[in-house]
């Protein structure tokens, strides 16, 4: 196991912690007879739910570029402790990137989000170099 | 033998990443990724400015037809995105290389180039010729990985 699946499983474990805190804020915030309810007529979260809903979102997408990423560095043998730094990089970039959205920081939020991705992309060109 | 029932994944695999091409297909598909959320993100800050995407976005800002269109492409690119990679895990952990995979991955990953572009022109033929292309490679992928 490569330091860089280790930060894979982490960066899971942080999606989950996410769902949570977003389904317990928005059962809060809308209530239960909504969230269970088929919500055939669109009932948008606001305010902190709505911002740790969006926070989720983006991490499915970051997720989608780290994966691959981690997949590279893993099947090709080339961790390296530049890889597994990029890694750890990533995973301390989104989980700053919750309390950024949720209690709004600005450009704060913004740059932690660019951390997070060049981490990323740093990996994939440390592979292909 | 004995302690060398289980060696170390070798050099097959692992030989010079950029000769091997399911590694390829793995940076091509970052890499498209990249070009999606870019995309997006520079036509959605020309369209509603800096300070709204750098602020929390508590209300919704109407965003321009292209940016709507590379918002919705990067989605589904997005929905696709977990099958793809899936499958290219299974090929590897079983390791199977056919034409079917490779070339299912091919088409795939060119098709779904093919669709952001085609999504942004707003011509709705070409787009959703793109993505059925593009989702046949995807089934090409899947009979590759469970033909015995």
């Amino acid at each position: 196991m490569t330091p860089e699946l280790t930060v894979l499983a982490l960066a899971l474990l942080l999606q989950a912690v996410q769902y949570v805190l977003l389904s317990v804020t928005a059962n809060l915030q809308l209530g239960t007879g909504y969230t269970t309810s088929p919500r055939d007529r669109h009932q948008p979260l606001t305010g902190v739910p709505g911002r740790l809903l969006r926070a989720l979102n983006n991490h499915f997408e970051a997720l989608a570029m780290f994966t691959p990423a981690v997949l590279l560095v893993t099947l090709s043998g080339q961790s390296s402790a530049f890889t597994a730094a990029c890694a750890w990089t990533y995973l301390g970039a989104r989980v700053l990137y919750v309390p950024a959205y949720a209690f709004g920081w600005v450009p704060g939020r913004s740059v932690i989000w660019a951390v997070g991705f060049f981490a990323t992309f740093a990996i994939v060109v440390a592979v292909l170099l | 033998m004995g302690f060398d029932a289980h060696p170390v994944p070798t050099p097959e695999l692992l030989v010079s990443m950029t000769s091997d091409p399911a590694s390829l297909a793995l940076a091509a598909f970052a890499l498209l990724t990249l070009v999606h959320v870019g995309a997006h993100s520079l036509a959605l800050k020309a369209a509603v400015g800096d300070a709204w995407t750098r602020g929390a976005r508590d209300v919704p800002a109407v965003p321009s037809a292209l940016a709507g269109r590379l918002e919705r492409a990067l989605r589904n690119f997005l929905e696709t995105a977990p099958a793809f990679l899936a499958l290219m895990l299974a090929a590897h952990v079983s390791a199977r290389h056919s034409p079917l995979i490779g070339g299912g991955a091919a088409v795939y990953l060119g098709a779904r180039a093919a669709y952001l572009p085609a999504y942004a022109s707003g011509l709705p033929h070409l787009r959703t010729g793109c993505w059925l292309v593009a989702t046949l490679g995807l089934v090409a992928m899947l009979v590759g990985v469970l033909l015995p």
